[in-house]
């Protein structure tokens, strides 16, 4: 299970920015990337 | 005797690895509660009806850890004051919480600090909520809030370098009690959100 201090697992997931290419974590590399996951859209908070 | 109707209210029981939403896994853990017998345990049960707050810490003697506890100390009637109690933890023995705690402030101790420390000898706790170092044996600096119905509402987890914020600590406490939803950044004394 993944624990602070661990290496990141990398990802590629579509965004709403750029429909052509996929945000992929190690793209990052030498960037500090804050990831906030939330539940659903449409919802208040 | 039990009867499996099916309907009756189950219980909910702790996941192997502790989740928010979920209930908070178990301990019963010697601690410094009596500092000259070191005979008191702190149970998770004991604190039923009440705000916890676990804050685990790597190691005893060291540095950025004496800041951290003093700071939640320095602070505990606030947190008391809206029925919030605080347990710090870290996988030390109670002999050597209780030699830290009769050391000194200016010698780097934590003589004063007024709320318990318990001792996860083994890890056996840091490992369910998975932040146990396992080669150093030692915590990562978690911490975790349960509310009064035993409900693990709150994790964050900094690495070994970084403190934790009583402020903000206070903060996601006391929006929790409004048992609403509160927008980003919100501050205690402003509105919830409504649907």
């Amino acid at each position: 299970m993944l624990q602070v201090g661990d290496n990141a697992p990398d990802f590629e997931l579509k965004s709403h920015l750029d429909k052509d290419r996929k945000v992929k974590l190690s793209d990052l590399r030498g960037k500090n990337v804050v990831i906030a996951f939330y539940p659903l859209d449409w919802t208040p908070v | 005797m039990s009867t499996a109707t099916g309907t009756a209210t189950e219980t909910q029981t702790a996941p192997t690895i502790a989740k928010v939403g979920q209930p908070a896994p178990d301990f019963n853990m010697p601690s410094t509660k009596n500092i000259d017998t070191l005979a008191e345990n702190v149970k998770l049960s004991d604190y039923k009806g009440k705000w916890l707050i676990l804050l685990f810490y790597p190691l005893d003697f060291t540095f950025v850890c004496p800041t951290e506890l003093i700071h939640f100390s320095d602070r505990l009637d606030e947190l008391n004051g809206i029925g919030a109690e605080v347990i710090g933890v870290s996988t030390d023995s109670v002999h050597s919480h209780r030699a830290w705690l009769r050391t000194p402030v200016d010698k780097n101790g934590i003589e004063g600090v007024k709320y318990p420390i318990a001792s996860d000898v083994g890890g056996k706790l840091a490992r369910q909520y998975n932040i146990l170092v396992d080669e150093a044996n030692i915590a990562l600096r978690g911490l975790f809030i349960i509310d009064p119905e035993g409900i693990l509402q709150y994790s964050v987890v900094h690495s070994l370098n970084i403190g934790r914020s009583v402020d903000e600590t206070l903060r996601v406490l006391q929006g929790l009690q409004t048992g609403g939803l509160c927008a980003a950044d919100w501050s205690p004394g402003q509105e919830n959100l409504k649907v």
